[in-house]
């Protein structure tokens, strides 16, 4: 017998991921799914942002790894708005595991939750989380060919950071080259080129995590009024 | 492991699917060019995941969906020879939405009764 089916084998992940986008809508809190490879600066840089932040905005992390709680320490000294989820043998984050992270940190409380996601460039563009926003980041000595090598992650992105433009004078790196290739994917996609050790491009991400921000408090201040 | 995971949700959906007494001889899925899967690795996890009945023995039938993009520009849907090139060949930008080839669908099953069973 043959029985037909038609069915996004996503769709558990899909609706949890409805599920916590809901939540974040209701508790208006922008959230953003920050993606790139291993050791691209995704902690460091979003270290920074807390700095930056700090006053202005309480910013809540949701940190996702193999293993370890390294990342979480790291941003546990700037927030107390953060958890770890350890996927194991997972090599992305998926909704469940962030609906489950949610229950570790005051949503009500925040403006902004980061939601940072495992090492990898490609397996976590394929996962809804729930987010509002996609970033994807990629740092200078992965070299310029990584667009091209990973048209999926530049597709999905909301907005591309290149970081670690304070090492462009020490590696091999054709900026030519990446933005073309940046380009061949999406001619429209947004892209910053940064520094998490030195700050370039800061005010402009602060910027654009500002106006996202700003989008969920004025529907706050209607929802009170 | 990448692999690993999306096999996993498909053999749940496979269980969800597969009517009440039958055993699973195949299962038809189409998976999008875009996803980056491979297929043995697919293939291998799939064996070492259905080892027990109904699904023991049966056949991963995987067939790759290749791009299309509809151009943001024109409108016109067009096949890109390749994903890091999605430029529309009749405006020359490159604002493709993917309108096929991302994501893995299970599409049907075959199956039979256990023997046995009226």
């Amino acid at each position: 017998m043959n029985v037909r089916v038609v069915e996004n084998v996503r769709k558990a992940n899909d609706e949890v991921a409805s599920l916590n986008r809901r939540e974040f809508d209701r508790q208006r809190v922008f959230c953003v799914n920050l993606m790139g490879g291993p050791g691209c600066g995704k902690t460091s840089w979003l270290e920074r942002t807390l700095e930056g932040l700090a006053g202005e905005a309480t910013v809540g992390v949701l940190t996702g790894d193999l293993t370890t709680t390294r990342d979480a320490d790291r941003i546990a000294r700037h927030t107390e708005h953060v958890a770890q989820i350890n996927t194991g043998r997972g090599c992305h984050l998926e909704a469940h595991q962030v609906r489950e992270g949610l229950d570790l940190l005051d949503l009500e409380a925040l403006d902004l939750l980061v939601l940072e996601n495992v090492g990898n460039l490609i397996c976590p563009v394929a996962w809804d989380l729930g987010q509002h926003a996609r970033v994807a980041m990629f740092s200078v000595p992965e070299g310029e060919d990584k667009p091209a090598k990973h048209p999926w992650i530049v597709l999905a992105a909301d907005l591309v950071l290149l970081n670690k433009l304070d090492l462009l004078p020490y590696v091999p790196f054709d900026m030519e080259v990446f933005r073309r290739d940046l380009a061949s994917v999406r001619d429209d996609v947004a892209l910053l080129e940064v520094s998490a050790a030195r700050g370039d491009g800061f005010d402009a991400w602060l910027r654009w995590l500002r106006a996202g921000m700003l989008r969920f408090s004025l529907s706050r201040a209607e929802a009170r009024a | 492991m990448h692999e690993m995971s999306i096999v996993e949700s498909l053999a749940d959906a496979v269980r969800r699917h597969l009517p009440k007494g039958a055993r699973l001889v195949r299962a038809m899925v189409d998976v999008g060019a875009l996803e980056h899967l491979d297929f043995m690795v697919m293939e291998s996890a799939w064996s070492g995941l259905t080892t027990e009945p109904p699904l023991a023995g049966a056949e991963l039938v995987l067939r790759r969906v290749d791009i299309r993009a509809r151009c943001g520009g024109c409108g016109k849907e067009y096949v890109p020879p390749d994903p890091a090139w999605m430029v529309c060949p009749d405006c020359g930008i490159a604002r493709p939405e993917i309108v096929r080839g991302a994501g893995v669908t299970l599409m049907s099953l075959e199956a039979e009764r256990k023997e046995g069973d009226a």
